[in-house]
Protein backbone atom coordinates (compact mmCIF):
# COMPACT_ATOMS: atom_id res chain seq x y z
CA UNK A 1 0.00 0.00 0.00
CA UNK A 2 1.18 3.75 -0.71
CA UNK A 3 2.51 5.24 2.43
CA UNK A 4 1.49 8.77 1.60
CA UNK A 5 -2.42 9.32 1.19
CA UNK A 6 -3.34 12.88 -0.24
CA UNK A 7 -6.75 12.08 1.24
CA UNK A 8 -5.89 11.37 4.54
CA UNK A 9 -3.91 12.69 7.09
CA UNK A 10 -2.65 12.06 10.74
CA UNK A 11 -3.61 14.37 13.23
CA UNK A 12 -3.89 15.14 16.95
CA UNK A 13 -6.54 13.05 18.69
CA UNK A 14 -6.81 14.96 22.33
CA UNK A 15 -8.83 15.92 25.26
CA UNK A 16 -9.45 19.46 24.25
CA UNK A 17 -8.17 21.82 21.56
CA UNK A 18 -5.25 23.14 23.62
CA UNK A 19 -3.70 19.61 23.76
CA UNK A 20 -4.53 19.21 19.90
CA UNK A 21 -2.33 22.39 19.82
CA UNK A 22 0.19 21.00 21.73
CA UNK A 23 0.21 17.90 20.16
CA UNK A 24 0.06 18.77 16.49
CA UNK A 25 2.56 20.94 17.10
CA UNK A 26 4.83 17.60 17.96
CA UNK A 27 3.22 16.02 15.21
CA UNK A 28 3.82 19.02 12.04
CA UNK A 29 7.13 19.64 13.37
CA UNK A 30 6.26 23.51 13.82
CA UNK A 31 4.73 25.51 16.80
CA UNK A 32 0.76 26.44 17.04
CA UNK A 33 0.87 29.18 18.60
CA UNK A 34 -2.23 30.29 20.27
CA UNK A 35 -4.66 33.48 19.60
CA UNK A 36 -7.48 35.42 20.53
CA UNK A 37 -10.03 35.07 17.74
CA UNK A 38 -12.08 38.25 17.56
CA UNK A 39 -15.01 38.68 14.55
CA UNK A 40 -15.05 35.42 13.41
CA UNK A 41 -16.99 35.41 10.25
CA UNK A 42 -18.61 31.75 10.45
CA UNK A 43 -20.03 30.11 7.14
CA UNK A 44 -22.58 27.64 7.47
CA UNK A 45 -24.02 26.24 4.58
CA UNK A 46 -27.58 25.29 3.84
CA UNK A 47 -28.54 22.99 1.08
CA UNK A 48 -30.65 19.55 0.96
CA UNK A 49 -27.48 17.63 1.72
CA UNK A 50 -25.65 19.42 4.63
CA UNK A 51 -29.13 19.72 6.14
CA UNK A 52 -29.80 16.48 6.20
CA UNK A 53 -28.78 15.67 9.76
CA UNK A 54 -30.30 13.92 12.75
CA UNK A 55 -32.45 16.19 14.74
CA UNK A 56 -30.44 16.18 18.15
CA UNK A 57 -27.05 16.74 16.11
CA UNK A 58 -28.47 19.36 14.08
CA UNK A 59 -29.86 21.20 17.72
CA UNK A 60 -26.38 20.73 19.25
CA UNK A 61 -24.34 21.97 16.17
CA UNK A 62 -26.82 25.46 16.08
CA UNK A 63 -26.22 25.94 19.75
CA UNK A 64 -23.09 25.42 19.67
CA UNK A 65 -22.55 27.70 16.71
CA UNK A 66 -24.49 30.24 17.85
CA UNK A 67 -22.11 30.37 21.16
CA UNK A 68 -18.76 30.10 19.12
CA UNK A 69 -20.54 33.49 17.23
CA UNK A 70 -21.20 35.16 20.76
CA UNK A 71 -17.70 34.37 22.15
CA UNK A 72 -15.99 36.00 19.91
CA UNK A 73 -18.03 38.75 18.63
CA UNK A 74 -18.38 37.03 15.28
CA UNK A 75 -21.17 36.52 12.30
CA UNK A 76 -22.90 33.93 10.99
CA UNK A 77 -23.08 34.05 7.05
CA UNK A 78 -24.68 31.73 5.21
CA UNK A 79 -22.50 30.23 1.97
CA UNK A 80 -23.28 28.47 -1.63
CA UNK A 81 -20.82 25.56 -1.63
CA UNK A 82 -22.64 23.23 -4.13
CA UNK A 83 -21.76 19.56 -5.23
CA UNK A 84 -21.02 18.31 -1.57
CA UNK A 85 -22.27 15.11 -2.97
CA UNK A 86 -20.44 14.53 -5.95
CA UNK A 87 -17.20 15.65 -3.84
CA UNK A 88 -18.02 13.65 -0.96
CA UNK A 89 -17.66 10.15 -3.97
CA UNK A 90 -14.53 12.27 -5.13
CA UNK A 91 -13.04 12.34 -1.52
CA UNK A 92 -13.71 7.95 -1.44
CA UNK A 93 -12.61 6.94 -4.89
CA UNK A 94 -9.45 9.44 -4.72
CA UNK A 95 -9.05 7.72 -1.09
CA UNK A 96 -9.56 4.63 -2.32
CA UNK A 97 -7.27 4.47 -5.68
CA UNK A 98 -4.50 6.22 -3.94
CA UNK A 99 -2.70 2.81 -2.35
CA UNK A 100 -3.16 0.91 -5.80
CA UNK A 101 0.06 1.67 -6.76
CA UNK A 102 1.71 -0.38 -4.90
CA UNK A 103 -1.06 -3.22 -4.62
CA UNK A 104 -0.44 -6.05 -7.43
CA UNK A 105 -2.37 -9.42 -7.61
CA UNK A 106 0.70 -10.82 -6.28
CA UNK A 107 0.59 -9.05 -3.30
CA UNK A 108 -3.07 -9.98 -3.18
CA UNK A 109 -2.25 -12.88 -3.20
CA UNK A 110 -0.37 -12.81 -0.27
CA UNK A 111 -2.91 -10.40 1.97
CA UNK A 112 -3.05 -12.10 5.93
CA UNK A 113 -5.30 -15.15 5.17
CA UNK A 114 -6.70 -13.43 9.07
CA UNK A 115 -7.55 -10.56 6.96
CA UNK A 116 -11.47 -10.45 6.67
CA UNK A 117 -13.40 -11.48 3.48
CA UNK A 118 -15.01 -7.77 3.29
CA UNK A 119 -11.33 -6.27 3.54
CA UNK A 120 -10.34 -8.78 1.17
CA UNK A 121 -12.81 -8.02 -1.22
CA UNK A 122 -12.66 -4.58 -0.83
CA UNK A 123 -8.92 -4.34 -1.93
CA UNK A 124 -9.76 -6.92 -4.72
CA UNK A 125 -12.76 -4.62 -5.79
CA UNK A 126 -10.29 -1.24 -5.63
CA UNK A 127 -8.16 -3.05 -8.02
CA UNK A 128 -11.46 -2.87 -10.59
CA UNK A 129 -12.30 0.89 -10.21
CA UNK A 130 -11.37 2.69 -13.72
CA UNK A 131 -9.07 5.08 -14.53
CA UNK A 132 -11.24 7.67 -16.11
CA UNK A 133 -13.21 7.66 -12.54
CA UNK A 134 -10.33 8.30 -11.04
CA UNK A 135 -9.85 11.18 -13.18
CA UNK A 136 -12.72 12.23 -12.93
CA UNK A 137 -12.65 12.58 -9.14
CA UNK A 138 -9.93 14.73 -9.46
CA UNK A 139 -11.43 17.67 -12.16
CA UNK A 140 -13.84 17.33 -9.26
CA UNK A 141 -11.14 18.22 -6.39
CA UNK A 142 -10.25 21.28 -8.83
CA UNK A 143 -13.01 22.25 -9.04
CA UNK A 144 -13.76 22.11 -4.94
CA UNK A 145 -10.50 23.89 -4.15
CA UNK A 146 -11.31 26.85 -6.53
CA UNK A 147 -14.94 26.85 -4.62
CA UNK A 148 -13.45 26.65 -1.13
CA UNK A 149 -10.84 29.55 -1.70
CA UNK A 150 -13.77 31.53 -2.79
CA UNK A 151 -15.36 30.66 -0.23
CA UNK A 152 -13.01 31.58 2.60
CA UNK A 153 -12.65 34.87 1.04
CA UNK A 154 -15.86 35.53 2.53
CA UNK A 155 -15.68 33.87 5.86
CA UNK A 156 -12.96 32.57 8.43
CA UNK A 157 -14.32 29.37 8.73
CA UNK A 158 -16.83 26.69 7.99
CA UNK A 159 -19.01 24.73 10.46
CA UNK A 160 -20.96 21.91 10.05
CA UNK A 161 -21.65 18.53 11.50
CA UNK A 162 -18.84 16.74 11.89
CA UNK A 163 -21.02 13.56 11.25
CA UNK A 164 -24.40 13.86 10.46
CA UNK A 165 -25.73 11.40 13.08
CA UNK A 166 -23.94 9.60 16.20
CA UNK A 167 -22.05 6.53 15.72
CA UNK A 168 -24.45 3.59 14.84
CA UNK A 169 -23.95 0.27 16.47
CA UNK A 170 -21.31 -2.04 15.35
CA UNK A 171 -23.69 -4.73 14.62
CA UNK A 172 -25.95 -2.12 12.06
CA UNK A 173 -23.68 0.66 10.62
CA UNK A 174 -26.74 2.60 9.55
CA UNK A 175 -27.73 6.14 10.36
CA UNK A 176 -31.22 7.40 10.25
CA UNK A 177 -31.53 11.01 8.77
CA UNK A 178 -34.54 13.12 7.82
CA UNK A 179 -34.16 11.28 3.95
CA UNK A 180 -34.13 7.78 5.17
CA UNK A 181 -31.10 5.69 6.35
CA UNK A 182 -28.34 5.19 4.84
CA UNK A 183 -24.93 3.36 5.81
CA UNK A 184 -22.87 5.41 7.85
CA UNK A 185 -19.71 5.38 5.65
CA UNK A 186 -21.42 7.36 2.95
CA UNK A 187 -23.13 9.74 5.46
CA UNK A 188 -20.01 10.63 7.46
CA UNK A 189 -18.02 11.76 4.07
CA UNK A 190 -20.65 14.41 3.32
CA UNK A 191 -19.33 17.55 5.21
CA UNK A 192 -15.78 16.35 6.69
CA UNK A 193 -14.72 14.55 3.41
CA UNK A 194 -14.71 17.74 2.20
CA UNK A 195 -11.12 18.44 4.67
CA UNK A 196 -10.28 15.43 2.79
CA UNK A 197 -10.68 16.26 -0.74
CA UNK A 198 -9.29 19.74 -0.74
CA UNK A 199 -6.49 19.65 1.97
CA UNK A 200 -8.06 22.45 4.30
CA UNK A 201 -7.55 22.05 7.99
CA UNK A 202 -10.26 20.48 9.66
CA UNK A 203 -10.99 19.28 13.60
CA UNK A 204 -14.03 18.63 15.51
CA UNK A 205 -15.01 19.76 18.86
CA UNK A 206 -17.60 18.33 20.59
CA UNK A 207 -20.72 20.05 21.33
CA UNK A 208 -23.08 17.42 22.58
CA UNK A 209 -24.62 14.50 23.98
CA UNK A 210 -27.21 12.07 21.86
CA UNK A 211 -28.72 8.70 23.21
CA UNK A 212 -24.94 8.72 25.43
CA UNK A 213 -22.84 9.15 22.34
CA UNK A 214 -20.83 12.38 21.41
CA UNK A 215 -21.95 15.16 18.86
CA UNK A 216 -19.54 16.93 16.83
CA UNK A 217 -19.20 20.49 15.15
CA UNK A 218 -16.76 20.53 12.57
CA UNK A 219 -14.63 23.39 11.98
CA UNK A 220 -12.83 23.58 8.41
CA UNK A 221 -10.77 26.69 7.61
CA UNK A 222 -8.61 27.84 4.73
CA UNK A 223 -5.07 26.23 3.95
CA UNK A 224 -2.53 27.04 6.54
CA UNK A 225 -4.66 28.83 9.32
CA UNK A 226 -4.83 25.64 11.67
CA UNK A 227 -4.00 28.02 14.48
CA UNK A 228 -7.16 29.91 13.83
CA UNK A 229 -9.18 26.47 13.77
CA UNK A 230 -7.70 25.74 17.47
CA UNK A 231 -8.51 29.29 18.88
CA UNK A 232 -11.46 29.18 17.39
CA UNK A 233 -12.06 25.50 18.73
CA UNK A 234 -10.86 26.77 22.30
CA UNK A 235 -13.05 29.27 21.88
CA UNK A 236 -16.27 27.16 21.47
CA UNK A 237 -14.82 25.40 24.87
CA UNK A 238 -15.08 28.67 26.77
CA UNK A 239 -18.50 29.12 25.13
CA UNK A 240 -19.83 26.09 27.31
CA UNK A 241 -17.20 26.24 30.13
CA UNK A 242 -15.53 23.48 28.85
CA UNK A 243 -18.83 21.44 29.69
CA UNK A 244 -18.13 18.74 26.63
CA UNK A 245 -14.51 18.34 26.36
CA UNK A 246 -15.38 17.43 30.14
CA UNK A 247 -17.84 15.42 29.78
CA UNK A 248 -18.12 11.43 29.83
CA UNK A 249 -20.20 9.55 27.78
CA UNK A 250 -21.67 6.55 29.65
CA UNK A 251 -20.62 4.04 27.72
CA UNK A 252 -16.80 5.62 28.95
CA UNK A 253 -18.19 6.52 32.28
CA UNK A 254 -19.40 2.41 32.47
CA UNK A 255 -15.78 1.24 31.34
CA UNK A 256 -13.95 3.91 33.37
CA UNK A 257 -16.48 2.04 36.86
CA UNK A 258 -15.92 -1.80 35.65
CA UNK A 259 -12.58 -1.53 34.09
CA UNK A 260 -14.48 -3.00 30.66
CA UNK B 1 -6.86 10.12 40.17
CA UNK B 2 -4.43 9.21 37.90
CA UNK B 3 -1.81 11.10 36.02
CA UNK B 4 -3.28 9.34 32.72
CA UNK B 5 -6.01 11.18 33.39
CA UNK B 6 -4.88 14.75 33.23
CA UNK B 7 -4.92 16.33 29.84
CA UNK B 8 -1.35 16.61 28.18
CA UNK B 9 -0.15 19.73 29.36
CA UNK B 10 -1.13 18.42 32.67
CA UNK B 11 1.06 15.08 32.08
CA UNK B 12 3.76 16.95 31.02
CA UNK B 13 4.04 19.46 33.81
CA UNK B 14 3.62 16.66 36.21
CA UNK B 15 6.20 14.89 34.79
CA UNK B 16 8.77 17.98 34.58
CA UNK B 17 7.76 18.31 38.45
CA UNK B 18 9.15 14.99 38.80
CA UNK B 19 5.25 13.90 40.12
CA UNK B 20 5.04 11.54 37.21
CA UNK B 21 7.22 9.11 35.18
CA UNK B 22 7.16 9.21 31.19
CA UNK B 23 7.61 5.08 31.09
CA UNK B 24 5.19 4.45 34.06
CA UNK B 25 2.33 6.56 31.99
CA UNK B 26 3.15 4.73 29.04
CA UNK B 27 2.78 1.26 30.72
CA UNK B 28 -0.54 2.34 32.24
CA UNK B 29 -1.64 3.72 29.06
CA UNK B 30 -1.19 0.49 27.52
CA UNK B 31 -2.65 -1.34 30.15
CA UNK B 32 -5.73 1.30 29.74
CA UNK B 33 -6.16 0.99 26.31
CA UNK B 34 -6.05 -2.61 26.70
CA UNK B 35 -9.04 -2.68 29.09
CA UNK B 36 -11.59 -0.55 27.81
CA UNK B 37 -10.78 -0.52 23.72
CA UNK B 38 -12.41 -3.89 24.25
CA UNK B 39 -15.71 -2.20 24.87
CA UNK B 40 -15.22 0.59 22.64
CA UNK B 41 -13.38 -0.13 19.56
CA UNK B 42 -11.25 3.20 19.45
CA UNK B 43 -7.70 2.28 19.45
CA UNK B 44 -6.81 0.60 15.92
CA UNK B 45 -3.59 -0.79 16.97
CA UNK B 46 -0.77 0.04 19.62
CA UNK B 47 2.79 0.58 18.91
CA UNK B 48 4.03 -0.89 22.12
CA UNK B 49 7.81 -1.86 21.41
CA UNK B 50 8.61 1.66 19.33
CA UNK B 51 6.94 3.40 22.25
CA UNK B 52 8.67 1.92 24.55
CA UNK B 53 12.17 2.04 22.49
CA UNK B 54 11.31 6.23 22.43
CA UNK B 55 10.57 6.24 25.96
CA UNK B 56 13.16 7.13 28.43
CA UNK B 57 13.83 4.44 31.15
CA UNK B 58 11.85 4.88 33.95
CA UNK B 59 13.77 7.03 36.96
CA UNK B 60 15.23 5.42 40.16
CA UNK B 61 12.85 5.92 43.03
Amino acid sequence: MAKISTTIVSGPLCADAADCRLLGSALFGESLEAGEVRSLRIGVVRDNVSEDVAPAVREACQEAIEALRAETGGAVREIELADIEPAALATVLIANTEGLSALSPRRLAKLDPELSPIARGFAKYRMLLPAAASMKAQRVRTLMRHRVAAVFEDVDVIAWPTVPAVAPLLQAPLVELPSGMLTADQANVRGAGLANLTGIPALSVPVGLADGLPIGLQLQAAWGRDELLLDAAEALERASGRRWVESLPPLARQAETTGT
Amino acid sequence: MSALDLTLRGQAAAIVAGDADPSELLEEALERIAERNPAINAVVETFPGSARSASPPPTAA
